[in-house]
């Protein structure tokens, strides 16, 4: 055999064809193992993905309860809430003529002293007595003095 | 030849890079495209170099399966899809070779076939022809046997063969010469 009639040999192999059987249930077996294969992959992303559908719906489940409550709330009538047996005018009138004393001790304060000018000196707070009206009579002059000295 | 299978029924670069683009967006269907038109070609190539028929068809379909797998890795740098094929057909078949320690049965199968005592005249059909010549490419070395079939088989030139087998062309031009002469004493 010379090299031409190896040649013409080796392009009369291109006749190996692959059996067309084989050809197609490979080619179904390679796109159903794909498919398989990204579906798995999708899987965990399908998770991440129903993750956060599911957190979202209880989110806007929420919101819907809360506008709901907000609107009886603002219309009282129609609020599950309100006490239908109880008269709301005479309890609110109850109410404001409730007269409460709280006696104050006397307070101690911890303050250092500061040595103000005799004119805005503040008189000692007991109980019973009137609240100093020193600084609110200072008019707004002296205020500013005042202020100046002290942040001397 | 009415297979439709055979390698000319897809011919046109363009459509071809459109449908790997399709494959890449994950419209596997589109696969069927390229099966259809390279399952000849690299069944071919395979079947060269392997015994039988199931090896054969068993290294074309993990070819497939792998080049699905991957073919986002696949990028068009000079190289054609074909060549890529190919790459990943040689490297299945060296896999394939090195898992099952067949070399010592190319050697017997090199003496039996290809020896003296084969009767050769022009009254041999072709389909004798071809497995005589099929026989003494098995009986090559790997790299003669892809030169070889991808050089005259195929039609592939000498920088196409040298990017799939990753040597440069002067070096695929030696290996064509040296595995010719090979072969014409093999088929002595």
């Amino acid at each position: 055999m010379n090299e031409r009639d190896i040649l013409k040999q080796l392009q009369a192999l291109k006749v190996l064809l692959p059996d067309e059987e084989f050809c197609r249930r490979s080619l179904s077996s390679i796109l159903g193992a794909h498919a398989i294969k990204a579906q798995s992959r999708w899987g965990v992303s399908r998770g991440i993905f129903e993750m956060f559908t599911h957190a979202s719906l209880i989110g806007a489940v929420m919101l819907f309860i809360a506008v709901i409550v907000g609107a009886l709330n603002y219309i009282p009538s129609q609020s599950p809430f309100a006490l239908t047996g109880a008269n709301v005018r005479g309890l609110i009138a109850e109410a404001t003529d409730i007269d409460i004393a709280i006696d104050l001790p006397e307070l101690a304060y911890d303050i250092p002293t500061i040595s103000l000018p005799p004119a805005v000196k503040t008189p000692a707070v007991t109980a019973g007595e009137s609240t100093p009206t020193v600084l609110s009579e200072a008019s707004a002059d002296e205020i500013d003095r005042l202020l100046q000295e002290l942040s001397k | 030849m009415g297979n439709e299978y055979d390698t000319r029924s897809f011919s046109m670069v363009e459509a071809e890079e459109q449908i790997i683009e399709r494959v890449k967006r994950g419209e596997s269907s589109a696969f069927s495209a390229l099966y259809t038109a390279y399952v000849g070609k690299i069944y071919r190539f395979i079947a060269l170099k392997v015994s039988s028929v199931q090896e054969a068809e068993d290294l074309t379909h993990e070819v497939f399966l792998k080049a699905l797998s991957n073919i986002r890795k696949y990028e068009k740098r000079g190289a054609s899809f074909t060549s890529w094929l190919y790459e990943i057909a040689r490297n299945k078949v060296i896999d394939h070779y090195r898992t099952k320690k067949v070399n010592v049965g190319l050697e017997v199968i090199d003496a039996e076939i290809v020896s003296e005592d084969v009767p050769l005249t022009q009254t041999l059909d072709n389909e004798f022809q071809n497995e005589r010549v099929r026989q003494a490419i098995l009986a090559l070395p790997e790299e003669y046997q892809t030169v070889l079939i991808l050089r005259f088989t195929e039609d592939l030139s000498p920088k196409e063969i040298a990017k799939i087998v990753g040597k440069s062309e002067g070096s695929i031009r030696v290996t064509q010469h040296r595995a010719l002469e090979r072969l014409k004493q093999l088929l002595k």
